[in-house]
């Protein structure tokens, strides 16, 4: 080895730069050849449209594996960028599979109609790229709209309508609701922000977070975890659970009065109002009204704990 | 040709077809003794003169103008109106047809997490975990006639489906990461199920 490097030594000054450029350059290339040999080629389709709308039309949007964004507006147009996704190494295999994406984005029976499926031969079998779809949609904030998704996230903002959202797997996120809001969930986790709405949640095997929630709230959950945070200007919150962990995590335990029972499980309370729980066999009843007018939470949960947080601030479980 | 024409078939013509030809001929001679029998007519000598005196009277044109019952005002009104459905129609919302692009990108995949699965051996899983629950409530039937050991089972039940259904899109769409992550909450879910349902029947 030292003899190597005495020899490389001894070259000319020209000759060892030559080749220390030569070797430089070859691990420049062989860099770049394993990086484009593991990157995967992106081919998007994007549409973009614009439609008009007429109040009360119905907007309904059939989302198949696809991450969904809405925001509400004040123009009566339906602004729609949809991008079609497919990701392989090969860009012609995903040229190929980019094809099997199918889309309308049309007005069709005085009803807004925005889908996307796949549609792939049965000669194909499994695909190779990788699909999705990705909506961007802005709406008029007092649309009807519905929507059905699966394997996807949904972003919905500043909506003041009526929307019905029915979807499996995914997250749903809910940011600034007003109006009316029912949605259905299956394995799917719901996240919402500041809603003062007429909401009615449907959830199986959900996880559920309700921040600085108002508005008349109905929820009916299974086999998942609630945590809920209510504004002093709540109108009513009603729960209907099954092995569902609930957490109401309230600024002042008096602005509201409270409700519970539980069968075959606990319910937890601060230590203040610890002599309101009464507790037999098989079932807990806590019930709680410090004054008169107050907005009522009323829960029935079976097999899981309910949890009331008073003045202490919420932890973070996940 | 000549071999072939012995061999085509024969017809008699119709009866009396020879009758109805003559009975044709006769009636066309009939027809020109009679046209020269009929009389001829001549026109009256002013017959002409009257048809040119009626001639040059049609000649003369009645003119009637076509704003006559309309004033000003009307006219303006008219003009307005139409102006206003033009504007309308210009700004009103209408379809805008959609624009379609494709664009290219490269991306470096980023590297699988570890708590996704890649292979996962649900039905063998599945298979030990029914056999355990099944073998338990053959031996303590009155356990699991309990209401909280019944939904549980339901659950499992319903968790099965799902995963079912994972495994269609799977085969279809293969190891996508949000169909991994499905599966990985379902996974989640049947192992918190899978142990309340066998503390329950240990209990």
């Amino acid at each position: 080895m030292n003899m190597g490097l005495f020899r490389l030594a001894r070259l000319p000054n020209c000759l060892v730069r030559l080749i220390r450029c030569v070797i430089g350059l070859i691990i420049c290339i062989y860099g770049g050849l394993s990086s484009y040999a593991q990157s995967v080629q992106v081919i998007t389709k994007i549409i973009e449209k614009e439609l008009p709308y007429t109040e009360g039309q119905p907007i309904v949007l059939t989302a198949q594996k696809a991450d969904v964004t809405i925001k509400g507006w004040n123009r009566s147009m339906i602004s729609v960028r949809l991008r079609l996704i497919a990701k392989h190494p090969d860009r012609a295999v995903a040229e190929q599979e980019l094809g099997y994406h199918q889309y309308s984005l049309r007005a069709i029976n005085n009803q807004i109609d925005l889908s996307n499926r796949f549609v792939i031969p049965q000669s194909v079998g499994k695909l190779k790229s990788q699909l999705k779809a990705i909506y961007e949609i802005s709406l008029p904030a007092k649309a009807l709209l519905s929507i059905t998704n699966s394997f996807g996230d949904m972003n919905l903002s500043n909506l003041d309508g009526n929307t019905t959202v029915t979807f499996d797997f995914g997250r749903l996120r809910l940011d600034d609701i007003t109006g009316k809001l029912t949605t259905k969930s299956d394995y799917g986790d719901i996240d919402g922000r500041n809603l003062d709405a007429t909401l009615a949640i449907k959830a199986e095997k959900a996880e559920i977070t309700l921040q600085d929630v108002s508005g008349n709230v109905t929820i009916q959950a299974s086999f998942g975890k609630l945590t809920l945070l209510p504004n002093p200007t709540l109108d009513a919150l009603n729960v209907d659970a099954t092995r569902t962990e609930i957490l109401i995590a309230t600024k002042r335990m008096t602005d509201f009065g409270f409700e519970l029972t539980n069968s075959f499980a606990d319910i937890r309370v601060p230590e203040n109002v610890a002599d309101q729980l009464i507790k037999t066999k098989s079932k807990q009843v806590f019930k709680y009204q410090p004054l008169a007018n107050k907005p009522e939470i009323v829960i029935q949960n079976r097999y899981s704990p309910i949890i009331i947080q008073g003045e202490k601030p919420l932890v973070d479980r996940r | 040709m000549n071999d072939s024409l012995p061999q085509l078939p024969e017809y008699d013509p119709a009866d009396k077809l020879w009758d109805r030809i003559e009975a044709h001929l006769q009636a066309d001679e009939q027809l020109n003794r009679l046209i020269r029998e009929l009389p001829a007519y001549e026109p009256q000598a002013d017959l002409w003169n009257s048809i040119d005196s009626r001639l040059s009277a049609s000649e003369r044109t009645i003119t009637r103008p076509l704003w006559r019952n309309l004033s000003l005002p009307w006219v303006g009104l008219a003009a307005s109106v139409a102006l206003f459905m033009v504007g309308v129609w210009s700004l009103w919302p209408s379809e805008i047809p959609e624009k379609v692009r494709i664009e290219y990108a490269t991306e470096i995949p980023k590297p699988a997490s570890s708590k996704q699965p890649k292979s996962i051996h649900w039905p063998a899983s599945t298979t030990r975990t029914e056999e355990f629950i099944a073998k338990r409530c053959a031996q303590q039937k009155a356990v699991c006639q309990r209401p909280e050991v019944h939904e549980l089972r339901k659950q499992l039940t319903a968790l099965t489906i799902k995963q079912q259904r994972i495994e269609q899109e799977r085969a279809v769409f293969g190891d996508d990461p949000t169909l991994l992550r499905a599966q990985t909450k379902l996974e989640t879910q049947r192992a918190e199920v899978t142990k309340e349902l066998i503390t329950l029947l240990e209990s």
